[in-house]
């Protein structure tokens, strides 16, 4: 990707850092609806694996996905400081767990930097780009590319 | 002969004897025969002719008698009395000759005799009527006539003298010649006598002899064989062949002398048996009280030795004490530092607790930052979402957001700090841990050691038990050395004094002589004394053998007997048979 979509040029976008094996990745911040700590998670049958199941987030249903088994990474036992990231995308509520929440960062689009390869940890598409954050670099990722997998297909409840 | 001499004893001497009997009684009876014919002529020449003759005599002496009376009372023709006692003395006179004359007639029996006596009768009345005259004469004083009747008788008397001198010479002829006779017969009777009786008695001694040998020759033998019994030579033998007592004693004899040579022999064979074991015991009771020595010495040595080992044991005892005084002593010690360390481990969890206290609150702390931070990234969302308006609120959020992470940072370096505390005191517990199991390892190894110690003090216990036992049992083993050893010596002397006893015994059958073939030699006492160790079977053999032979005295060449004494070879000298075979 040549240009990091959804960046204008010399806007700052804010970006929220979380870790997932401690290696940093971004999340732009509007589209992150709130953060809360680790909820019960209800599993569904039938659903992909890292679609851990439902939550319940005062009233509304939403599905949980282990980004760590989404990006084919060791699973770790999940606890307290277990950070479930509520994001909005294309009108769908989805929870995203990830180890932790590390910042909310401005971000220039001179910062933003064209993701190399990492191979087949993570699948690019998911990769708007990389920045710099105080000590590492954290990659940007694409909510609606990540999103936009069948794992969306939950079967939609009615929220109370 | 031989039926004679198998006689016993009794018939024999009663033959002899009977056979002298009868003719001591032949003799005897021919004695007795003589005799009584030399009675009865002796009774003839009493009763006949001295009876006679003193008849005559009587009848002489009566004639002188009356002659002396007639002629007494002639003298006395006065003395009346005289003359009565004279003619009573005549008239007795006359009855004494009337007597004898009728005595005469059983004396004097020959015709010449009778005729005498007749004549003597017949001379005799006028003879005594003219004595009676001669008395009436006197009587009658008519001493003429008397003197005449005297001369008268004188004449008659005559006759009566004639007849009796001559019935005296009869009778003393008859009397001599009787006497003549019985002389001649005594001498031939003496003859006879005596050519019997030197016949008795050369038959008396010829058959003394006879029987006399027949006693004493074997009895001669058998005494000479039991002398020689008693001279210690037990080669004699009776070769008497009769069947009689002698003989048979002879034969018992020479069984007593075969019995008692080969008792001999055989106790001879036992001396020497006995002197060989005898020797082999006094060499067997040297080995063993050089053994025994030994064994003392051994027992002196393992003696010395269990001293040493006493010693060591009670060296090692106390060392065992000393071990386990120590023992205790770091038990004790471990036990203090259990203790310390126990104690160290509470205040070291107190120390966990307080720490896990402590994070418990950091946890809550950092959870509160953690949700503070949250609320400050919902914050910070929402501002963000707010756009413009948001700005300040977003500042108030990033402020809170740095308070948190501040607070987060603060937990997290009191974490890392209470986890670092945790660590060191997890290393501490560790340690103390550690320690805790050295101690529970020293405690246990002590224990262990404290058991090993005590087995050891057992063991030496045991040890000096042992070495007590071993020591009583040395004792003991030593006491039985001494004894055996004076049993030993007593036994050394025992076999002396047998091999004394054997010598002697040998000797003292030595001293008979056994075999035909002279002497067995005396061995010499020293030979079977020599010193006990050393003596041997053959040192008695040669010693035997040194002796050599008497000189025999009897002829050489006769074949030995050989004697039952083993391999010893009897040394020369012959035989002693030449003895009995002269009878």
């Amino acid at each position: 990707m040549s240009t990091p979509r959804g960046l204008e040029a010399g806007h700052a976008q804010q970006y929220l850092t979380f870790l997932l094996d401690e290696r940093e990745y971004g999340l732009e911040l509007f589209k992150i609806q709130e953060i809360c700590g680790y909820a019960p998670i209800t599993p569904i049958p039938n659903l992909p694996a890292h679609v851990r199941g439902v939550m319940n987030l005062r009233g509304t249903v939403l599905p949980v996905i282990d980004l760590r088994m989404k990006f084919r990474l060791p699973v770790v036992t999940y606890n307290k400081f277990t950070v479930i990231v509520i994001a909005k995308v294309d009108g769908k509520t989805v929870g995203l767990l990830v180890d932790a929440v590390s910042d909310v960062l401005q971000v220039t689009q001179e910062e933003m930097r064209t993701a190399p390869d990492f191979g087949t940890a993570v699948d690019t598409r998911f990769i708007q780009g990389v920045f710099q954050t105080r000590d590492h670099l954290a990659v940007a990722l694409n909510l609606e590319e990540l999103l936009t997998e069948s794992e969306l297909a939950v079967p939609e409840m009615a929220a109370a | 002969m031989q039926w004679f001499k198998n006689l016993n004893a009794m018939p024999r001497l009663m033959l002899v004897f009977g056979v002298m009997i009868l003719l001591v009684m032949g003799m005897s009876s021919l004695a007795i025969t003589k005799l009584a014919t030399a009675n009865a002529d002796m009774g003839a020449m009493y009763q006949k002719h001295m009876l006679g003759a003193i008849q005559s005599d009587n009848m002489e002496i009566s004639r002188f008698d009356i002659g002396r009376l007639v002629r007494d009372a002639l003298l006395n023709a006065d003395h009346a009395e005289i003359v009565d006692a004279d003619e009573r003395q005549v008239q007795a006179e006359f009855a004494n000759f009337r007597s004898n004359l009728e005595a005469a007639h059983g004396t004097f029996i020959t015709p010449e005799g009778q005729a005498l006596l007749k004549a003597l009768g017949d001379g005799l009345p006028p003879y005594e009527k003219s004595n009676l005259d001669v008395f009436s004469a006197i009587r009658a004083k008519n001493l003429d006539g008397a003197r005449a009747e005297l001369a008268k008788s004188g004449e008659y008397s005559k006759v009566i003298v004639e007849a009796g001198d001559k019935a005296k010479a009869l009778k003393e002829a008859l009397g001599e010649k009787l006497f003549t006779e019985n002389t001649r017969a005594y001498e031939s009777t003496r003859a006879l006598m005596i050519v019997v009786t030197v016949c008795c008695l050369l038959f008396g001694i010829v058959m003394a002899v006879v029987i006399g040998r027949t006693f004493s020759v074997p009895l001669g033998l058998a005494v000479a064989a039991m002398q020689r019994m008693a001279e210690r030579d037990l080669t004699a033998n009776l070769d008497i062949d009769t069947k009689d007592e002698v003989g048979r004693m002879a034969a018992a004899l020479n069984e007593a002398l075969e019995t008692l040579r080969s008792a001999m022999e055989q106790v001879s064979e036992g001396a020497v048996a006995s002197s060989s074991s005898s020797q082999q015991l006094a060499s067997a009771s040297e080995a063993i009280a050089t053994g025994a020595q030994e064994q003392s010495a051994s027992l002196e040595e393992t003696s010395a030795s269990l001293e040493e080992i006493t010693a060591t044991v009670r060296q090692s005892a106390d060392n065992a004490r000393q071990a386990s005084q120590l023992a205790t002593s770091s038990k004790e010690s471990a036990e203090q530092g259990q203790g310390v360390v126990s104690n160290a481990v509470t205040a070291m969890a107190e120390i966990n607790a307080s720490s896990s206290q402590i994070s418990d609150i950091i946890s809550t702390i950092d959870e509160i930052a953690f949700q503070t931070n949250l609320l400050a990234v919902n914050a910070a969302v929402e501002a963000a979402r707010a756009g413009e308006e948001g700005r300040g609120f977003a500042v108030v959020a990033a402020e809170v957001r740095s308070l948190a992470q501040r607070s987060a940072g603060a937990a997290k370096e009191i974490k890392a700090l209470i986890q670092d505390s945790q660590r060191k005191v997890a290393r501490g517990t560790e340690l103390v841990n550690k320690s805790g199991e050295t101690l529970q390892g020293i405690v246990s190894s002590v224990k262990r050691v404290t058991d090993i110690v005590g087995e050891i003090a057992a063991a030496a216990a045991e040890q000096s038990t042992g070495i007590e036992q071993v020591n009583t049992a040395m004792s003991q083993m030593d006491q039985v050395t001494q004894s055996n050893s004076a049993q030993t010596e007593e036994l050394s002397s025992t076999a002396e004094a047998l091999a004394d006893q054997s010598a002697r015994l040998m000797e003292l059958v030595g001293t008979f002589t056994l075999s035909k073939a002279g002497k067995n030699g005396r061995p010499s006492a020293t030979g079977t004394r020599t010193r006990l160790a050393a003596a041997a079977p053959l040192s008695v053999t040669k010693a035997r053998a040194a002796v050599g032979s008497k000189p025999g005295r009897h002829s050489a060449g006769a074949p030995m007997r050989t004697t039952a004494l083993a391999t010893v070879p009897v040394s020369g000298g012959a035989a002693d048979e030449a003895d009995f075979e002269e009878f």
